[in-house]
Parts: C-alpha cells; sequence; structure tokens
C-alpha cells in the first residue's frame, strides 16, 4: 500500500521537478513590450477643437415660418416658435408652437355635376377636406449627430449641424360636423412627428435651420355620424420649416 | 535657436523605429534636389494628398558642423548608474560601471518575527524517498507556481528563504519568489529580488537566469532604463547568446546617458569617454539584430555630439535605409522601427538646419507624419526653418497649429518670440508688440514660480516632491471639475518636457501603483512578505525620487535660464520695435504724414488640383492641423538691416 502511494506521489511530482527546469522565457509568458504610451497622438487628437460653435447648456429659440407640402386639400402656412434647450452638443429638448393659415391647395379639385372640373372654394372644401390644421404643438427630442462644414463652389464656406427631431405632438384642426351638417368644428388630436433639420451657423449666437417634418396624426373624416360614431383616418402632414435661431446665452467656453 | 532644439538633438528617445518606399536622401551629401515647398497662400488650411514640386536649393556637400549646437545633456542621471550609498547621496554616479563583484556573499537575513503577522501558507512535507522533506516543501511551492497559485507559491518561496533549516535551498527560493512577484504584476519587487541573486556573484547558480528576467522586467515596465544599472554593473557577464544584441544596446545606451550626465557637469573628457564607449558598443550589434536601427541611431547621435556631421549623416540615413516599412516585422517591431525611423528623420533635418541648409531641413521636417510622436517638434522647428528663408506664411501657419486648443499648453515659449520676430520684419510693430506681451503675461509668472523653486535650494527629492505635489493638486483639481493652476501646471509640463525626466516620473508612478496592487493580494495582507515587499518598493521608490529630484532640478534650472534668455530677447524686440516706430514716425511726419509704413501684398487663395481650400475661422479641424498657411497681408516697403539683427538674436539655436 505504502509503496504505491509513493509511486503515485512521485509519478505526480515528475512534472514539478521537469517544470524547474523550464526557460525563463517559457516561464516569463509574453514579454511583448507593453505599449508604453497612450496611443497615437492622431488618435487623441479631437476631430475639432476651438469650435466656432457649441449648443450644449444654451437656450435655443428660433421663429419659424413653415410650408405644408403634398397638400391634397389644403395648404398650410404656419407661423410659429420653437424653444430648445441643449443639454449636451448632441442632445436637446425642444417645444414648437405654430398658428397655421390655409389656403386651398392647387392640387385639390372639385367636380361638380354637369360642369368642369375646377379649384374649390374654402367654403365648399371647409369641413370635407381634410387636413384643415390651425394650430400644432409638439415636445420634440433632439439628437444632432453631425458637425460639419461646406464648401460652396470653393467661394463660400459654411459651418452646420445635422439633427433629427421626433416627439409627441398635439394638432387642433377643422373637422368636419355630423354626416349632411355643412361647415366645420375645432377638434384636437393627438399624435407625433418626426424630422430631419439642419443648422448653418452665422456666428457664435445665431443659425439658419431648415427642417422637414413628417406629423403624423389621426383626424376625423367626412362620413362620421353620430349614430355610427366617427370615422377616422391616419394622416400624414409634411411640412418644410425654416427659422432663424437664436441661442442663449451668447458666448460658450469649450468644455 | 529653438529653446527644444538643443536639448533634443541628444536628448532623443533612444528606443524604436517604419518608413518610406525607396527612400532619398536629400542635402549634404546628396546630388538630389529637395522638393519645392508650395507657395503662400491666404491664412487657410490646405488639405493636401499632394506631393510638392521641386527647388534648386542648393546641394552642398558637407555640412559644416562646427555651426550645430549638440544638444546640451540636460538630464543628468536619468539612468546613471546605481551608485554606492555615498555617491547616491550626490545622486550622480559618473565613474566608470563597476563590474559585478567576483562573488558577494548574502547575509542570511533574520527568521521573520512571529508575533503580530497572518498565518502563512505551509506545505506538509511529504515522506517521498528520494527526497528531502525540505526539497519537498521547495517543489510543493514550484507547483503552486506551475498551477498559477502566484500568492501561495510566493508565501512559500518566502517561508523557505527565511527558514535557518532551508539554507542550502535559500536561492533557489528567492529565484522562485522574484519569478512569483512577476507573475503577480510586481515588476519592481521581482527586480529587486533578482538584482539580489545577481549581486551574490557570476557563479551563483541562478545568476545566467536572472539576467533574463531582467530583459523580461525591461519588456514589461513603463520604462526600460530601471534594469540600465543592473545591466551595467554586469556588463562582463556572459549574457544569454540570445540577449546579447539587446544587452549591447541597454549598455550602449547606458553609456550614452551617462556621457550626457558628464557632459552637464561640465566633465568634457570623461563624457568623451563614455561617448566612444557607446559608440562601440552600437557598432557590434550587427544588421540583422532588430536592435541595429536603434544602435546605429544611438551612433549617429555621439558623431553629432561630437561635431562629426558626415558621419552623424551617414548613421541617420542607414537607419532610414534600415527601418523601411516591411511585411515581415511583428507589430511590437514595426512600431520600434516607425519611431527609430521619424528620430532619425529629425535628426536629418537638424543637422541641416545646423548647417543653415534650411531647405533640406524643410525636406526632412517633411518627412515626419502628421500625428506622429515627433510631429508638433518638427512643425516647430520647420517653422524656424521657413522663417530662415522669408516663408513668413508657412512658418506662422504651423505656430497655428502649435495654438490649436488641443496642443496650447505644449510648452513652446520660443513659438511666441518666433511670431514676433515675424511680425517685426513685416513692420507690423503693434502685433509684434502683442505678442510680445502675450508671451510675458503667459511666461514671466512661470520664470517666477521657477525662480521661487530654485532659490530655495532644496534637497534634490525635495524638487521632485514639489513637482509630485503638483500632479496630485491637478488630479484632485480633475477629479472636482476644476481647472488646475495654469502656472503650476506649465512649471510641470515643462519640467516633464524632459523625457528622461518624465519616464523616471512614470516610473515612480508605476512603483506606486505597484505599491497599492499589494492590497489586491489579501492572502499577503499583514505577512512578513508583504511588508519586505513594501520595504523593497519604498527602497527603490526612494533611489528614483532621489534621481528625479536631480533630474528635476537641473531642468528647472536649466529652463529658468533659457526663459530667461528668451524674455530677454523679448524685451530687445520690444525695445526695437519702439525704435523703428518712433523711425517711420519721423518720416512720415517728414513726408507730411503721407508715408506708409506696411504695403499690401498680394495674394491668391488658388490652390493646387489635389487640394482644397479652406479658409481660417479659429476652428481647428484633426484633418487641417499642419497644414495651414497664414496670410500676412502686409510687409514692409522699405527692409532695414536692423530687423535681421534682431532676428538673428532670437535664433539661438542658428548660430
Amino acid at each position: 500500500m505504502n509503496a504505491r502511494l509513493v509511486v503515485l506521489v512521485a509519478l505526480a511530482l515528475a512534472p514539478v521537478a521537469r517544470a524547474q527546469d523550464l526557460t525563463p522565457s517559457t516561464e516569463a509568458g509574453d514579454t511583448a513590450a507593453v505599449d508604453r504610451d497612450i496611443g497615437p497622438l492622431k488618435d487623441r487628437v479631437p476631430p475639432v477643437t476651438g469650435y466656432t460653435f457649441l449648443m450644449a447648456r444654451r437656450f435655443e429659440i428660433a421663429p419659424t415660418f413653415s410650408l405644408s407640402f403634398r397638400d391634397a386639400f389644403w395648404t398650410k402656412y404656419v407661423v410659429g416658435a420653437t424653444a430648445t434647450y441643449h443639454f449636451t452638443e448632441t442632445l436637446g429638448l425642444a417645444l414648437r408652437g405654430g398658428f397655421a393659415f390655409t389656403s386651398v391647395s392647387g392640387a385639390a379639385q372639385i367636380c361638380p355635376a354637369g360642369e368642369a372640373c375646377r379649384s374649390p372654394t374654402k367654403e365648399e372644401l371647409d369641413g370635407k377636406g381634410p387636413g384643415q390644421i390651425k394650430l400644432i404643438t409638439a415636445l420634440d427630442f433632439e439628437w444632432a449627430p453631425l458637425y460639419g462644414k461646406i464648401s460652396l463652389l470653393a467661394e463660400g464656406f459654411a459651418h452646420f449641424n445635422l439633427y433629427l427631431i421626433a416627439g409627441p405632438a398635439a394638432i387642433q384642426y377643422k373637422a368636419p360636423k355630423d354626416a349632411n351638417v355643412p361647415g366645420s368644428d375645432s377638434a384636437w388630436a393627438v399624435g407625433g412627428e418626426a424630422g430631419l433639420g439642419m443648422r448653418f451657423i452665422f456666428n457664435r449666437w445665431m443659425a439658419l435651420r431648415f427642417e422637414l417634418r413628417d406629423v403624423i396624426y389621426r383626424e376625423k373624416t367626412v362620413g362620421a355620424t353620430e349614430t355610427t360614431g366617427a370615422s377616422y383616418q391616419v394622416r400624414n402632414q409634411l411640412f418644410f420649416d425654416i427659422g432663424l435661431s437664436f441661442f442663449f446665452p451668447n458666448s460658450f467656453t469649450e468644455g | 535657436m529653438f529653446r527644444s532644439l538643443r536639448p533634443l538633438v541628444l536628448l532623443l528617445p533612444l528606443l524604436i523605429a517604419g518608413g518610406a518606399w525607396g527612400q532619398t536622401f536629400q542635402g549634404l551629401d546628396s546630388p538630389q534636389q529637395p522638393k519645392k515647398k508650395k507657395a503662400a497662400k491666404k491664412s487657410s488650411s490646405t488639405k493636401s494628398a499632394a506631393s510638392k514640386s521641386s527647388t534648386t536649393a542648393p546641394a552642398s556637400s558637407t555640412a559644416p558642423a562646427t555651426s550645430v549646437a549638440p544638444a546640451s545633456a540636460t538630464v543628468p542621471a536619468a539612468s546613471a548608474p546605481a551608485a554606492t550609498p555615498a555617491k547616491a547621496q550626490e545622486g550622480l554616479d559618473l565613474s566608470s560601471p563597476t563590474p559585478a563583484k567576483a562573488k558577494q556573499e548574502m547575509p542570511m537575513p533574520p527568521p521573520p518575527p512571529k508575533k503580530g503577522t497572518a498565518p502563512t501558507t505551509t506545505f506538509e512535507a511529504l515522506d517521498v524517498s528520494g527526497r528531502t522533506a525540505d526539497r519537498q516543501r521547495l517543489e510543493a511551492a514550484n507547483a503552486s507556481f506551475n498551477r498559477g497559485e502566484n500568492d501561495k507559491a510566493a508565501l512559500a518561496a518566502w517561508e523557505l528563504m527565511y527558514d535557518p533549516k532551508m539554507a542550502p535551498l535559500q536561492l533557489e527560493s528567492q529565484y522562485l519568489l522574484g519569478k512569483t512577484l512577476y507573475r503577480m504584476g510586481q515588476y519592481h519587487a521581482a527586480l529587486g529580488e533578482f538584482s539580489q541573486i545577481l549581486a551574490r556573484g557570476k557563479d551563483t547558480k541562478f545568476f545566467s537566469k536572472s539576467l533574463e528576467w531582467l530583459f523580461f522586467i525591461s519588456h514589461k515596465t513603463v520604462n526600460e532604463s530601471v534594469i540600465l544599472d543592473e545591466v551595467a554593473r554586469y556588463a562582463n557577464a556572459d549574457w544569454p547568446e540570445r540577449y546579447r544584441d539587446e544587452f549591447h544596446y541597454l549598455l550602449a545606451r547606458y553609456h550614452f546617458v551617462r556621457g550626457r550626465a558628464l557632459d552637464t557637469v561640465e566633465q568634457k573628457a570623461e563624457a568623451a569617454k563614455s561617448f566612444e564607449e557607446a559608440r562601440k558598443l552600437a557598432l557590434t550589434i550587427p544588421p540583422s539584430s532588430r536592435f541595429y536601427a536603434q544602435a546605429r541611431y544611438l551612433e549617429g547621435l555621439t558623431w553629432f555630439r561630437d561635431g562629426k556631421m558626415p558621419m552623424a549623416l551617414e548613421a541617420m540615413k542607414e537607419v532610414v535605409r534600415v527601418t523601411r516599412p516591411s511585411g515581415n516585422r511583428t507589430p511590437a517591431d514595426a512600431k520600434v522601427a516607425d519611431a527609430t525611423r521619424d528620430l532619425a528623420f529629425m535628426q536629418l533635418a537638424r543637422i541641416h538646419y545646423g548647417a543653415r541648409q534650411n531647405r533640406y531641413a524643410l525636406y526632412y521636417y517633411g518627412k515626419i507624419e502628421r500625428g506622429k510622436p515627433q510631429w508638433l517638434e518638427a512643425l516647430f522647428e520647420s517653422a524656424w526653418a521657413n522663417y530662415r528663408i522669408g516663408q513668413y506664411e508657412q512658418a506662422l501657419g504651423n505656430l497655428i497649429t502649435l495654438s490649436s486648443p488641443f496642443f496650447r499648453d505644449e510648452y513652446f515659449p520660443e513659438a511666441l518670440i518666433l511670431k514676433a520676430v515675424i511680425y517685426y520684419e513685416n513692420c507690423r510693430y503693434a502685433e509684434s508688440t502683442a505678442i510680445i506681451r502675450e508671451f510675458e503675461r503667459r511666461y514671466k509668472p512661470v520664470y517666477d514660480a521657477l525662480d521661487d523653486l530654485t532659490r530655495k535650494n532644496m534637497e534634490a527629492a525635495d524638487y521632485y516632491a514639489v513637482l509630485a505635489d503638483i500632479q496630485k493638486k491637478n488630479r484632485a483639481a480633475a477629479k472636482a471639475g476644476q481647472s488646475p493652476d495654469i502656472i503650476l501646471e506649465r512649471v510641470l509640463k515643462l519640467a516633464l518636457s524632459d523625457k528622461d525626466l518624465k519616464n523616471t516620473n512614470e516610473s515612480i508612478i508605476e512603483l506606486e501603483n505597484e505599491l497599492e496592487s499589494e492590497r489586491s493580494h489579501p492572502s499577503l495582507n499583514n505577512t512578513d512578505l508583504a511588508k519586505h515587499l513594501q520595504d523593497l518598493l519604498k527602497k527603490q521608490r526612494s533611489a528614483l525620487i532621489q534621481k528625479a529630484g536631480l533630474m528635476a532640478k537641473a531642468k528647472l534650472e536649466q529652463e529658468q535660464n533659457e526663459l530667461r534668455t528668451l524674455l530677454g530677447n523679448g524685451e530687445r524686440i520690444k525695445f526695437e520695435t519702439t525704435t523703428k516706430e518712433k523711425e517711420f514716425l519721423e518720416e512720415q511726419l517728414q513726408a507730411g504724414g503721407r508715408r506708409a509704413i506696411v504695403k499690401q501684398y498680394k495674394y491668391s487663395v488658388a490652390v493646387n488640383d489635389d487640394q482644397l481650400y479652406w479658409p481660417f475661422q479659429g476652428e481647428f479641424w484633426r484633418d487641417e492641423l499642419g497644414t495651414y498657411q497664414y496670410t500676412l497681408t502686409k510687409g514692409c516697403i522699405e527692409r532695414k538691416t536692423g530687423n535681421k539683427a534682431v532676428s538673428d538674436a532670437s535664433a539661438p539655436a542658428a548660430k
């Protein structure tokens, strides 16, 4: 029994004994030089320094003018304003509101019986054509991932940033009255909007902004009756916005 | 000339090495013509992938070596040999390296006290025939090491070392402890153990293996110079064949650093011997070795120091040839080759600049790609070369890059002086004066702070303590989200612009981290081994602090002197500017107020087809850095000879 134990122990220890004969290079493992610097200088230099424009921790107030497009019945001219607080260089929260003036879209046609088709009058379309928006308010989250500059024919140079917005919206519009009742009533709808915008920067506190927005909401449509309940359809309302942004405070320091 | 040129020439990091295909050389001994720098453009950046057209700069045959000011050895004891205790007090050991003693008895340490210590791991002796119980204990410790149970192995080895019954196995136990500490990442502690083994002499069983471990440790520590002292001490030892080239290179570095230190203390003859020794050792490294390029670079530096420029040029060109990018290198080797190549280009540029062959200098400065470690220095130094040949727009453009927020804290005080001189040369006196004022506003407080520090006549170690204190304060301020003290920050940056001091500082930080990291080994807590390691590391730290203190003191004194010179130059420029303004005012009065001082330059924003023009609007884009050209727009109507005197005085390196 004892003899067997001794043999087993001896066998177990054999690799240990061999291990002691290993060369230092084997025991030291990977001896490649450690990276003694903190990376190439070119990778440590931020893409841009000495910014001529920064938004973080600043308010942006922008009077805006919006024009709807791809309208079947009503063209909207929205006069409004946007107030944004930029938490960081890329993230912000914007509150916007606008009052819309409407006119009959060029695409709208009415074809009375026995008459040639023509553009309807505002009264004729009131309550019948959807998209008669009066007010738009929205709370948008903004993400501005791109900052750059462009050269226009090597003559003009502009700094810009590009941003995406999305958020809930509340829309007041003129909804049709009950079936067979002419005219319209004001109604509110809750929806959302998403868009893409660009700011072209004039100086440290002013910028020109352009946006494309899609306001999506559910609108009451013609054919709604008291007995059967309202009939609704989801509308996509596209807007092109232009605004002049003013930033406060009007200076900043690079963090 | 440049503040940085002199120290840098010889203080260049002696490491490392990549390059271009089909390298051509320009300048002192080459018939080839350098490429022409492109014409000045608007204050703008030109992003270019473009090559530049050639120019007709004269290709003179040899370099007037005397015109080059060899870098003064400003780093006293970066890697001076480990001194005897008495010499350690002096900080510098400038004596010849002492060969290892044939045999050094190592006193058996007393057994560790038992009281108040945590229980240590023990191994039951096994009754194995043919093995003693002692041997079994050691083998059990080795088994733990092989299993990766490092804490256990270290404790066991330590116990064996201090067990009087185990005296015959003490050396083996210490060797095991050294290896285990290495595996635990306690490189400095491991170095301490291996040093003790080596100190026993060449006939010691583990002498040769311990030498090998030195190399492994040097590859892991932030600064390989920590082993230079040991390397020098055992210079006559029989180094393992496969590490012989590395050993010769390290020993050459040791002699080079020692030579610089001797130069600093004006022991020129001794310094020359050291440089000669460095050169001899460098030449023993064959071209097939991976250390060949670094060795040739070192050799080139020694020729440069001796003023033998053709030899220096040849050595640097050889470095460039052998470091051409090749797919056969490992990533680590490629990185070293690339860095060495850049250093060689810098040196080639400086040699030509010293010989007043500015266009060749620019050719070589241009070889440093954007973003490389040497790039900023290349930009700054090439600004001087551009200034010398009247390319003011490019010179100022380079300085724009240096003033970008990311590099604003880099220490280039002379950049403002150069800027002021260029404005002065172009009769833009108001700007010149404003720049000098800015220089004084920024650097006078730094000078005063340096003056305060150097006047205190502190012990060497205290100088390092001051720097360490600044670093701690800055780190605390950064944590608290506050800005660091600008003046102190500048003093620190200035001190750490000495590469040897920076390396030593990093080693001290590494040592401190090692001291801290022992907490991550709870099984070692409160053991005698932990206490021993703490003592060992603290001792090493004290020695490094002493060394760093000496370097810091020398560096601060040197920088104070240089700042004094620059401030003096600033005063002189101000004086000359005022004189010129007065002269022009008088001329204007005589001419009835119609005389103009400056004239409009004609400039164009046209660029080559492969370039883009972007106006500089105060914003620094990474891909534009280094491509700026300033639009000076105005120049003197009449160039006075007096201007030249000022500019020459402000460019000491151009001597």
